[in-house]
């Protein structure tokens, strides 16, 4: 449909301060919200999503992208809470225990939000505490832990740890990324998943809050190298 | 064959200069371990500058490395532009909070003096006692940021990145600001008698911005701050690549020496580069030096040596920072290959 499809391609380009006005254009064709947000928004910042894995897009096109599909979504989210559509899922976000860098997180909180998850950013230098707490208050499905340093990498297994000390850590997954992070060193941890950027944390979420997950760990890089395939 | 043992300066000198070296020299970017290695913590070394100069020196004598390197990455000009700084207790310091808010901040930012604000009279000193402690034969590496990577401290990387799209003269007139500061701070470690500058720029490789923005926004800004540093007298420029620079290596020789590089086959990018600069690298910091055992360490550097020494122009290190909590024992065994097998004529 043609009101759909601009309003994936304001996505797609960034346009931000065009798109409400587009939104509300296709609301009044009647359509349902949630087909605006996934056959406009969504399939515009899909298509900005595919170039990112094949670095034919970069940090800057998928940012205008995302801030484009927000300006979209701001204008949905009464809507869709009345009509009851639940999030893709919940998500804590959080660089781990002593250390402040957050951009690659940043990034992914932005990228999860445009595909539909809810995502909770508790900034960085997050203690173990304070990531089960979060999780308790908002009912999170998925723990999303950034390190960039060597030594504070090792406070993601702290932090699967101290879930477990608490009786917490079969409720919940936990993806682990960062600079320094393999997905041998996130499997040896125990996390659930590894991601080495934005767009495979995504996909990474995405199998792990779908009910047919068998508890394997998955590398996330791998499931967007298949999908791109 | 050469016969004299030469001094590190005279091992780096050769390299840098096309010359053969007696054997492959050996560095290692030892900010936290240093640290660690001499048993104390990462704050304490902005607070004690003979602590630091001492950590260095227990390196230098006891791996045999071929230079002393300051408090390594400090965004020192950042801090005194105005971005907040915050000290983690033994973590190296990062920017908390950028300065520029609005776009109309930037003119209200002042030119830093390299001598009296924020860190940086405390990082000169520190690069000053270093000099004095190691003398002439021995070259001091200090750290500058390029004006990229300031300006995305002080503006905030996703608020630069989404600038370089809504306003990209600001973008250009915030890189002709950062510019100025960071080259008038490389001037002021030239003068403090640092020998080798060294920097790294992680926010503008091939995983964050196109190539076509890299040319636009950052690398002619790079390559004029290191034509201003060699005319003031820097033996050396060492660019650190930090991830992937695939698409932009050509370009980001252009201006340098030397390249620290991760995430390269040495035997593809030495003969392909070692034309233009000194190859420094790449034994995997995070996957063995931290994580693996001295004999994995060992069958790296010797792979590493085998595809890079033969250039001449090969630096044996690690591919980044060795990290704090490494096992020792693993980074003597990068020292160890370099004994073993580093002295020219090559005799693998």
């Amino acid at each position: 449909m043609a009101a759909l499809k601009h309003l994936a391609d304001l996505v797609e380009t960034g346009k931000n301060q065009e798109v409400p006005a587009a939104v509300d254009a296709a609301l009044k064709t009647g359509m349902p919200p949630y087909d605006v947000l996934i056959n406009g928004l969504q399939a515009g910042l899909a298509v900005v999503g595919e170039r990112f894995k094949r670095q034919a897009a970069f940090i800057p096109e998928v940012l205008i992208s995302a801030r484009a599909m927000k300006a979209g979504v701001d204008v949905l989210k009464p809507l869709l809470v009345k009509a009851n559509n639940k999030p893709t899922g919940v998500c804590v976000l959080g660089t781990v225990q002593g250390d402040l860098h957050d951009i690659g997180q940043n990034l992914v909180g932005i990228m999860l939000e445009s595909a539909g998850f809810v995502v909770h950013n508790c900034g960085v230098n997050v203690r173990p505490e304070a990531f089960l707490a979060k999780v308790k208050e908002v009912n999170a499905d998925l723990v999303g832990m950034s390190a960039l340093l060597a030594t504070t990498m090792m406070n993601h297994k702290t932090t699967i740890q101290y879930f477990a000390d608490n009786g917490y850590r079969d409720k919940v997954r936990f993806m682990s990324g960062g600079a320094p992070v393999s997905p041998e060193f996130a499997q040896e941890i125990g996390a659930d998943g590894y991601a080495s950027n934005a767009l495979a944390a995504i996909e990474l979420a995405k199998k792990l809050t779908q009910s047919g997950w068998n508890g394997n760990f998955i590398n996330g890089d791998e499931v967007g190298a298949h999908m791109a395939a | 064959m050469a016969t004299k043992k030469m001094t590190p300066m005279e091992r780096m000198s050769a390299v840098l200069n096309k010359r053969q070296p007696d054997r492959v020299p050996f560095l290692i970017t030892s900010r936290e371990f240093g640290i660690r290695y001499s048993g104390h913590k990462h704050h304490e070394a902005y607070k004690n500058p003979q602590l630091y100069i001492e950590s260095q020196l227990k390196i230098l004598e006891d791996f045999e490395t071929d230079g002393v390197w300051d408090i390594w990455c400090t965004p020192a000009v950042d801090a005194a532009l105005g971005a907040k700084m915050e000290f983690p207790d033994d973590d190296p310091p990062w920017i908390h909070e950028p300065v520029i808010k609005e776009r109309s901040d930037l003119a209200k930012l002042k030119p830093v003096d390299p001598l009296t604000n924020g860190y940086m009279p405390y990082l000169l000193d520190v690069v000053r006692g270093l000099k004095k402690a190691v003398g002439p034969d021995v070259p001091v590496i200090a750290w500058a940021s390029p004006p990229f990577r300031t300006g995305c401290m002080i503006r905030g990387n996703t608020t630069l990145y989404l600038d370089i799209y809504d306003d990209p003269i600001f973008v250009k007139d915030l890189m002709e600001f950062t510019l100025a500061n960071c080259t008038a701070y490389g001037k002021a470690l030239i003068d403090a008698g640092a020998d080798i500058i060294t920097t790294s720029n992680p926010v503008a490789n091939y995983e964050c911005i196109s190539l076509d923005a890299f040319k636009e926004f950052a690398h002619p800004y790079s390559v004029r701050m290191f034509k201003a540093l060699k005319a003031h007298g820097a033996m050396g420029i060492n660019f650190h690549t930090c991830g992937n620079w695939d698409d932009r290596y050509d370009l980001c020789v252009e201006g340098v020496d030397m390249l620290h590089c991760d995430k390269v086959d040495l035997a593809d990018f030495c003969p392909k580069y070692a034309k233009d600069v000194v190859i420094m690298g790449n034994v995997r910091s995070v996957d063995n030096v931290l994580r693996g055992t001295p004999e994995s360490v060992r069958r790296e550097a010797i792979e590493c040596i085998k595809k890079g020494a033969p250039s001449m122009r090969y630096v044996m290190s690690n591919d980044c920072a060795v990290p704090r909590d490494s096992n020792p024992a693993n980074v003597m065994a990068m020292r160890d290959v370099v004994r073993e097998f580093g002295d020219y004529p090559l005799n693998f």
